[in-house]
């Protein structure tokens, strides 16, 4: 959700609300997948939750994010764990991974709640780079929010995903209530509250989960592996990269 | 504003060459079909960048127009492989978010600030992306005051109007939406000539006006009884307070009135300190509101200094932009309102 992006005290939360409490799971199972003593990229770091797991493992990791609050809270993380020497942490967006690394750099690119982010181009283009910057028979790994495949499955989707959307976009806006003179508390909950909700609707807020992975992956990428959360929603892909020869 | 985005992409318009101009701009969907339509005579390639559908004023100053939004742009549309330059044109009003230096420094393209106006970008290229002053400072024709009344009603009447429909019924949500669009017409047409210092004293000073105007309308219905008058009287009243709240927000000349309160961005006092100035006339030329003015130091030497501080706008572009640091914020500062410069 775009709306996190940028509020560190809110993010952990707004993701553990959007993927209903399953996020250390995802986290957990992400950092399994990658080698031992690997070099490892994480884009979009956030605020660093996955960078203690994956040093556990004894990888070298480059995080990324586009925030520099992120890269802040992400730092202070990583000190208060620890780990400040296997991490290197830099201000930096997905659109951007062109121009810092050359190819065939990491044994691992993490991709943890990015691609929804990003527009279908974008997509396109940062998975492109993924494979470049990948060794030979690197993996990729995906957590992301998917449509579902079950039809079944897809309607509780569509049903739970905007009330629970709405929630934690509310709750991110928020912080704009919190102001100690009550008028422009009054203001805000019964002028403003409204057009928040006019501009969820209207608006882009809220992303678009992604649709089955063999729609958007490049021919130098396969999947290796998948492991489904509530029904195929919640996603954790492990790509590999592939020799055309 | 309430967003309303469109797919970030590039359009050629034309038929660009290998040098032909690179302009950019947000994915507002009323701003593209307004550029597409000046330019429409034009030879050229236009980025549509990701800026959560927001225009580039309200989008840069608001932190959705961004560099990463052209960067991303660059990247997905495969414009470094169509052109053989790397110079992108920039609205000019996105000063206060994008800083040229960081561009070219993140992105390895370099920009430059074109004119504010659409209308303007033909002449500009024609001329040979030589900017005026008349394209750099912002205008506020009747027209454009017109277009702001009707969008501003339009955005009130949608927040508001469940209100006056619940007690009143069609006859008081009717009432409303007329006192809304006349009290926001007058308002933002004669804002200057209307008595009263502050906005909601100018627009209850309007209100008396519509309340006759809408009596005259309504008067073949059936003459008017005293109880329908008092609602009449209340709804207009509280038309012309919400009016005039939102007014300074839908200017170009002020600050949107809940930027400070309610996305708590800090206050700006610009001043220019004269030792670092190089004369280099990058703030005059991003401050959309006539600010500053050059001084001549001496034979060879010109600086600018902050003049008209009442026009300032404090969207930051100056203090963004300047290549010296030169420009400063008197606020972060001191931390204390200071002194106003005597020139």
């Amino acid at each position: 959700m775009k709306a996190f992006e940028c509020v560190p005290a809110r993010y952990d939360l707004g993701v553990r609300l959007i993927t209903l409490g399953e996020i250390d799971e995802l986290r957990r199972g992400l950092a399994m997948e990658v080698p031992v003593n690997a070099r490892v990229l994480d884009v979009g770091c956030g605020t660093g939750a996955l960078l203690p797991l994956l040093a556990e493992r004894g990888v070298r990791i480059t995080a990324i994010d586009k925030s520099p609050e992120m890269v802040a809270k992400a730092r202070e993380r990583a000190a208060e764990e620890g780990i400040l020497d296997s991490v290197c942490i830099k201000r930096s967006t997905a659109m951007e991974i062109d121009r810092l690394f050359p190819d065939g750099e990491f044994d691992a690119v993490v991709l943890s709640l990015v691609m929804t982010e990003l527009t279908n181009d974008e997509q396109a283009w940062v998975l492109n780079q993924c494979a470049r910057i990948l060794k030979p028979k690197g993996s990729l790994l995906i957590a992301d929010e998917f449509k579902p495949p079950r039809l079944l499955n897809r309607l509780a989707f569509e049903i739970f995903r905007f009330p629970l959307h709405l929630i934690a976009y509310l709750y991110t806006q928020i912080k704009g209530l919190v102001t100690s003179n009550i008028w422009w508390r009054i203001y805000y909950t019964f002028v403003e509250l409204p057009l928040m909700l006019l501009s969820f609707f209207v608006g882009e807020p809220l992303t678009a989960p992604l649709h089955e992975p063999e729609t958007f992956l490049p021919a130098t990428l396969r999947i290796a592996g998948a492991k489904h959360f509530w029904g195929g929603a919640i996603r954790l892909l492990k790509i590999q990269k592939v020799d055309l020869e | 504003m309430i967003p309303h985005p469109t797919k970030s992409r590039l359009i050629t318009l034309g038929e660009p060459t290998r040098d032909s101009p690179v302009l950019v701009t947000v994915n507002s969907s009323l701003t593209v079909r307004r550029l597409s339509r000046a330019l429409r005579n034009e030879d050229c390639y236009l980025l549509v960048a990701p800026a959560g559908g927001i225009n580039v004023w309200c989008g840069s100053v608001g932190g959705h127009f961004t560099i990463e939004s052209i960067i991303s742009i660059i990247k997905t549309s495969g414009i470094e492989k169509l052109v053989n330059h790397r110079r992108l044109i920039l609205p000019q009003l996105c000063a206060p978010a994008i800083s040229s230096k960081e561009l070219h420094a993140r992105a390895g393209w370099s920009g430059q600030f074109g004119p504010i106006r659409a209308e303007d970008i033909p002449e500009y290229l024609r001329k040979g992306k030589h900017v005026t002053t008349e394209m750099t400072e912002i205008s506020y024709s009747p027209k454009d005051r017109l277009e702001m009344a009707i969008a501003m009603s339009g955005s009130i009447l949608v927040r508001f109007s469940l209100l006056p429909l619940v007690i009143f019924g069609l006859w008081g949500v009717s009432r409303f939406a007329a006192s809304v669009v006349c009290s926001a017409v007058v308002l933002h047409m004669f804002s200057e000539q209307l008595p009263g210092s502050t906005n909601t004293r100018k627009a209850l000073a309007v209100s008396p006006l519509v309340v006759f105007l809408l009596l005259v309308v309504s008067w073949p219905a059936g003459g008017i009884a005293i109880w329908p008058l008092v609602f009449l009287v209340g709804l207009t009243t509280v038309a012309a307070v919400l009016v005039a709240n939102a007014h300074s927000g839908y200017t170009p000349f002020k600050q949107c009135s809940y930027s400070r309160q309610f996305y708590g961005y800090p206050p700006l006092k610009i001043d220019i300190v004269d030792e670092a100035c190089t004369g280099c006339t990058l703030c005059d030329w991003v401050c959309p509101v006539d600010c500053f003015a050059a001084v001549r130091q001496n034979a060879d030497r010109t600086t600018y200094m902050m003049a008209n501080p009442v026009n300032c706008v404090e969207c930051g572009a100056c203090l963004v932009q300047c290549p010296t640091s030169a420009v400063v914020n008197l606020f972060e500062v001191s931390g204390t309102p200071p002194q106003v410069r005597c020139a």
